[in-house]
């Protein structure tokens, strides 16, 4: 394959959106009934599913359990058919091993933990199929099953990827632009006081650009928590509508 | 926002790393917003987005926008790519089958084709428009889509200009004709041939070109060339592991048929230090081509080859011959297993002169044409126009070479004119140097103020108000050579109030007449450089602009940048303005009267040589020659301090280093003995200091994107030949530094042979790496340094007349210094290709005006007799070679070899009677000397001994002509004595002076049509630099005449 143009002279990318476009997303709230709170998440072709349980008693090992908050307990898989060549394990390696840990680390800072101490609140991430930003895409979905569930959370967590091509910051990378090998750097931030959350950067960036990136990655963050809030919005007011006709 | 766009998918198939095909889904999204970039766009398209800003749009003056299929995009481009057709959509999906289903090198040229904002092309993402998009059906071929999506492009087009234009789509599906042809008013359909008939008819060689392709098209059998090389994955994989090793072959001038190196390139960018490669033989060479991007395969030791040491036919002095090798050594040999990238340009090719060859062709079959370049190979070609073409040089360009011919194949793409026609071979140097240099054209020119005698030019009150007025405060003059127009630095200098000195350097403010973006910009851009050949040069920005409203001529005012220094009287410099100005230049002087001026010339000798001071009365005029005096004494005495701290902080005493290594080594100026005088290193130091302190600013302000020029340190090994000349002398080179080379080359003085010195220079001259352009982002800070003046940090920002270069350093600092915003200001990316493209065309124009002069050199010599006074100079030995040595003759300041053995193996000697003779005998040579050795006597030749050489002339018919030199006499030339005390030369240059004037009567006589008059005033005014007696540009104005005149 001859080398693709990420972004061409004219500013498109190879999906045709425009270096500050993010994909289409789609979102639901409430999916599963089982669960204490459940998400949907389309993200371009990323598509991602949440369940929260919780909070409930520490379940397992009792040696886990924390004094003075609550233990967030996460799981990120992938689905076998999620990628273009089926994978062997949805979970386990080590890639989702890592997903996992940065999950919880995530949302230890963003769930108002010291509300619920000696206890447990688990939250569960199914990728079903992946196309570039997966943990972008996670936090968002898991975001959504959290106010789902009616846990108490500082903000919104909304976490963006944004990427470095031909001296121009491009938001919210698909799997092909990932895989070119440039500099990627993903960020979560909880929108309303601009603090970050949680940030990661791979392959080289020079210094200099760090703050351009870094700008158009954060400003991704505050578009996503704009439809993340209005889907939560429209999700209430159709869930209330419901209880009061039912009423 | 969203609204705006629609999620649709695109189902692809591709093959996986391990062979295997995967099903891939992409999403993409269509919108409405996608810009026409058309100046007739009635909707409001943002069309501005982009690199260029207004450039590169569909032009309103078309009369027609031409949208071709993927197939035309990919087998017709070099049609395209005509100048007068402009106008053109390539679609997204033609892009994309150009860029995969074509080769990488298709897609670049496209892209060029793109970024030339003259021709007016654009590239439409049919494919992200909502309206624009067809969905590949299931099932659908992909020739079919593609055409489908083309014609919906076409129509979405028409529609979005509101009818305004007729769209044509170029197709050679037959298919697409019949279907889409009538379906739409004024939207066309058509094929290249029908499309050129129609609409090109009056467009010269456009059939020939297409004729001539089409032919290629038909003769590249299925099987690719690209077979017998090593697929494209183990190749990349192979220079990973470091089993291969990619490079640029370059192929030995001389050695055309046997001998090819292959110049590593790779991580490190400009520091080569590895050895590079050898490729023996066409086998192993595997149908590479100079200049192509190639990956070798090294092989085992005991394959190994060394080159040849013998000096061919043709040698002359050239770069690669100086690593004299010792014939037995091996080195690295490799042979040639892929091509990464082909680099194959235009060709100027001759037909061969032997009818046998010929004899076919008027059936239409194949000839062989012979290159110009010695290093291309045959190519054949198919044409019926043999007869009308045997005579003279035609550009070709290659196609393919299959595996199984042993010459590529290529076409026939224009003729340039008959051989040995002086145009012609001012074409040919041309295109074999890849200039470029059409008369610029109307747009360009109306962008422009113009200046004519019922509407001058005039500067605004507003633009003046905006600058710093010099006009009063400051005795602003130029000094340069005689009869220069085209002045682009002035100088100026005073005494402050606190006794401080202000130096200021004034330079023309071009950037203020050609905007960034603009088509003159875009023009300067391409060309880079004004090209100065022996007898014309090829301007790089419009003479409006170069000789009128930015040339700094003395009693007018115009617009400037300054430098302006506070220096103590310590000459520490306290205080730098950088800014717009506008000044007056009070005096245009020029270097001898300057230099007379410091010497203490009296008064009318004085106002004899400069206008400006004449019908002065008797008081204004003391007063104003008193400031002259003080100003240019001044200037002098500040330039010789600033030039003493350079040298002692490691400047390289080669003081003209810079401009030598730009000229090139063989620039005939630099060698024939012009005076020299302090003015000039004044000049030049004052340009430095200017030059340095820009590039401070700059880089200080863009610390990522600043244009600098740096030099790098020669590699030691280049020396080796300097080190064994000099110690044949008995001198002592130590190049351990820029300052001890300075040093040693200063103390390398015979008394009794000025030429000594000046050889060991151009040979350390040689020993140079060449200074380049970068940007200074692109490489790491401690590779900013210019070796030969001894400065951490140097740019070109004099000369913004005749170098891009500096245009783009005035517009970095205008940047800097808060005048501009930086918005425009190219990225480190683009400044970094900028850059590259500068060095190249720099180098290009160096080559061009080399070739100019050898070219006049060889009509200089055409008619002359072998018994000529003018053809038996005296010659000095600087290089030893198995079958003879290479001279350099002061007199011409011409190189060349002399051979001591010819093919036949007899060597020559000087008989008792002083006559040389050809005889069987044997050659010995050491590190010093070369002996000759026959039955009758022993001939001692040694560096630096004096010799007498008859010039003649080897003409060639497909190549150059070269000079051919015999030995005459192993002694200096008896009555020779211009090597010694230069009167000689003088006295001969009368004689030139005699037979040129003659000449020129001659031919206006003859020649009544042919228009010298101001044609050559304008020459003499860009060339008459020296004193007449003195200058080249006359002798080679002579060889003009005499090759006017008929035969």
């Amino acid at each position: 394959m001859a080398g693709l143009e990420l972004l061409s002279d004219q500013g498109f990318r190879i999906d045709g959106r425009r270096s500050h476009e993010l994909r289409k997303i789609q979102c639901r709230l409430g999916v599963f009934k089982q669960a204490d709170g459940s998400a949907y998440i389309e993200q371009g072709n990323t598509k991602v599913l949440a369940a929260v349980y919780g909070p409930h008693e520490v379940k397992g090992s009792r040696a886990k359990m924390l004094q003075d908050k609550v233990l967030v307990n996460c799981q990120y898989s992938m689905a076998t058919f999620s990628t273009g060549e089926r994978k062997r394990r949805p979970r386990g390696d080590r890639k989702s091993t890592e997903m996992t840990m940065h999950l919880k680390q995530t949302f230890d800072a963003a769930i108002i933990t010291n509300l619920y101490p000696r206890s447990q609140i688990d939250i569960y991430v199914e990728v079903l199929q992946s196309d570039g930003g997966n943990y972008c895409a996670s936090v968002n979905a898991a975001t959504l099953a959290l106010i789902d569930a009616g846990i108490p959370l500082k903000d919104y967590v909304c976490a963006c990827s944004a990427g470095f091509v031909n001296d121009t910051p491009i938001v919210d990378i698909s799997y092909l632009e990932e895989s070119g090998g440039g500099p990627e750097l993903i960020v979560t931030i909880l929108p309303k006081s601009e603090q970050i959350v949680f940030l990661e950067q791979n392959s080289r960036l020079h210094e200099d650009n760090l703050s351009k990136v870094l700008d158009v990655a954060s400003k991704g963050c505050k578009d996503i928590y704009a439809i993340l809030d209005r889907a939560v919005r429209d999700h209430v007011s159709k869930v209330s509508n419901v209880a009061n006709t039912t009423e | 926002m969203e609204e705006k766009l629609v999620k649709t998918e695109r189902r692809l198939r591709i093959k996986g790393s391990q062979g295997k095909t995967l099903r891939v889904v992409r999403e993409l999204y269509l919108r409405d917003d996608v810009p026409c970039q058309s100046d007739r766009c009635l909707a409001d398209c943002e069309n501005n987005i982009g690199m260029h800003g207004t450039i590169g749009r569909l032009s309103n003056e078309s009369t027609h926008y031409i949208i071709p299929d993927c197939q035309v995009a990919r087998d017709y481009l070099e049609i395209l790519e005509t100048p007068d057709i402009k106008g053109i959509v390539f679609t997204q999906t033609a892009v994309h089958s150009v860029q995969h289903e074509g080769s990488k090198r298709l897609y670049t040229r496209l892209q060029n084709l793109i970024k030339d904002g003259r021709k007016r092309s654009v590239i439409f993402h049919n494919e992200f428009q909502r309206y624009a998009y067809c969905e590949r059906l299931p099932g659908e071929n992909l020739v079919h889509w593609q055409s489908r999506s083309t014609y919906k492009a076409c129509e979405w087009y028409y529609d979005h200009l509101a009818g305004q234009i007729p769209m044509v789509m170029l197709t050679h599906n037959e298919e697409a004709i019949q279907l889409y042809s009538d379906k739409k008013v004024n939207v066309f359909v058509m094929t290249v041939k029908d499309y050129l008939a129609g609409f090109w008819e009056q467009l010269e060689g456009i059939m020939d070109l297409y004729e001539s392709l089409t032919t290629a098209l038909e003769n590249k059998s299925k099987d690719r060339d690209y077979s017998g090389y090593l697929p494209l994955d183990v190749l990349e994989a192979g220079i990973k592991s470091g089993r291969y090793i990619q490079g640029i072959l370059e192929v030995n001038r001389h050695n055309a048929s046997t001998e090819a190196f292959v110049r590593r390139s790779g991580r490190t960018k400009k520091v080569d230090s590895v050895e590079d490669i050898f490729i023996h033989g066409m086998v192993s060479r595997n149908r590479s081509i100079h200049g192509d991007k190639v990956v070798v395969e090294i092989l085992p030791q005991s394959q190994w080859k060394g080159r040849s040491l013998a000096i061919c036919p043709d040698e002359s002095e050239d770069k690669s011959s100086t690593d004299d090798k010792e014939s037995d050594s091996v080195i690295p040999t490799g042979i040639i297993v892929g091509i990464l990238q082909r680099n194959w340009r235009d060709y100027v090719a001759t037909f061969s002169p032997d009818e046998e060859s010929n004899k076919n062709v008027n059936k239409g079959g194949k000839v062989l044409v012979i290159p110009y370049d010695y290093r291309i190979p045959k190519i054949r070609i198919s044409t019926r126009q043999i007869d009308k073409l045997k005579d003279q040089r035609v550009l070709v360009r290659l196609d393919s070479w299959e595996m199984d011919s042993q010459y590529p194949n290529g076409h026939f793409v224009r003729s340039l004119g008959m051989l040995g026609n002086l145009e012609t071979e001012v074409a040919t140097l041309l295109v074999e140097n890849s200039i470029q240099a059409l008369p610029f054209t109307d747009n360009q020119i109306k962008e422009l103020p113009s200046d004519t005698s019922d509407n001058p030019w005039t500067m605004t009150d507003e633009e003046i108000s905006r600058r710093h007025d010099l006009r009063r405060s400051h005795l602003v003059f130029s000094i340069d050579p005689k009869g220069c127009e085209d002045v682009d630095d002035t100088l100026s200098i005073r005494e402050l109030e606190n006794g401080n000195m202000e130096l200021g350097v004034h330079i023309a403010d071009v950037t203020y007449f050609i905007e960034s973006g603009s088509l003159t910009d875009i023009e300067a851009r391409s060309r880079s450089t004004t090209v100065y050949l022996s007898d014309r040069r090829y301007d790089m920005i419009p003479p409006i602009l170069s000789s009128n409203l930015c040339s700094l001529i003395s009693g007018v005012d115009r617009y400037a940048m300054s430098v302006i220094w506070e220096m103590t009287k310590d000459y520490e410099v306290k205080k730098v303005w950088y800014g717009r100005t506008v000044i007056q230049s009070k005096y245009k002087l020029f270097y001898e009267i300057a230099q007379r001026i410091n010497e203490g010339a009296n008064d009318d000798e004085i106002i004899e040589n400069i206008p400006e001071l004449q019908g002065l009365d008797q008081i204004e005029l003391d007063i104003r020659l008193g400031e002259l005096r003080w100003a240019v004494n001044k200037l002098m005495s500040v330039a010789r301090i600033l030039k003493c701290r350079r040298a002692s902080g490691g400047g390289l005493e080669l003081d003209s280093v810079e401009v030598r290594v730009e000229m090139e080594e063989s620039d005939v100026e630099n060698l024939t003995p012009k005076d020299h005088l302090e003015v000039h290193e004044t000049i030049a130091e004052c340009m430095i200091f200017a030059n340095h302190w820009v590039a401070k600013k700059i880089v200080e302000h863009f610390p990522n994107q600043a244009l600098l020029r740096n030099h790098p340190s020669p590699r030691q090994d280049q020396f080796d030949m300097l080190i064994k000349c000099a110690a044949s002398k008995g001198f002592n080179i130590d190049t351990t530094s820029n300052k001890s080379l300075a040093e040693s080359l200063n103390r390398c003085v015979d008394v009794n042979d000025p030429t000594v010195n000046k050889l060991l220079r151009q040979l350390a001259v040689y020993a140079m790496s060449t200074a380049q352009y970068f940007s200074t982002g692109s490489i790491a800070h401690d590779q900013f340094f210019h070796y030969g003046l001894a400065l951490d940090l140097y740019t070109h920002f004099t000369s913004p007349i005749r170098r891009y270069a500096d245009i783009i350093v005035h517009r970095q600092l205008l940047a800097a210094i808060g005048v501009d915003n930086s918005d425009n200001l190219p990225s480190n990316k683009i400044l970094d290709e900028l850059a590259d493209h500068i060095n190249i065309k720099h180098k290009a124009a160096q080559n061009a005006q080399r070739d100019s002069q050898e070219l006049f050199q060889s009509l200089y010599f055409k008619d002359k007799k072998p018994d000529d006074e003018q053809c038996i100079v005296d010659a000095v030995i600087f290089q030893l070679r198995v079958n003879g040595f290479l001279v350099f003759m002061p007199r011409y300041g011409i190189k060349g070899p002399v051979y001591l053995r010819n093919k036949e193996g007899q060597v020559v000697f000087i008989g008792k009677d002083g006559k040389p003779e050809w005889t069987s005998g044997t050659l010995v040579r050491d590190d010093k000397s070369i002996t000759v050795n026959t039955l009758h006597n022993s001939h001692k030749y040694s560096l630096f001994n004096h010799i007498t050489v008859q010039i003649s002339l080897q003409s060639s018919r497909a190549h150059s002509a070269s000079l051919r030199l015999e030995l005459l006499d192993n002694k200096p030339l008896k009555d020779d004595k211009s090597t010694l005390n230069g009167n000689q030369n003088t006295d001969r240059s009368d004689i030139v002076k005699e037979v040129q004037s003659t000449m020129i009567e001659g031919s206006e006589k003859e020649l009544p049509s042919h228009d010298l008059g101001p044609n050559f005033a304008a020459l003499k005014r860009e060339f008459g630099q020296t004193d007449d007696s003195k200058s080249l540009y006359h002798i080679f104005e002579t060889f003009k005449k005499i090759s006017l005149q008929p035969l």
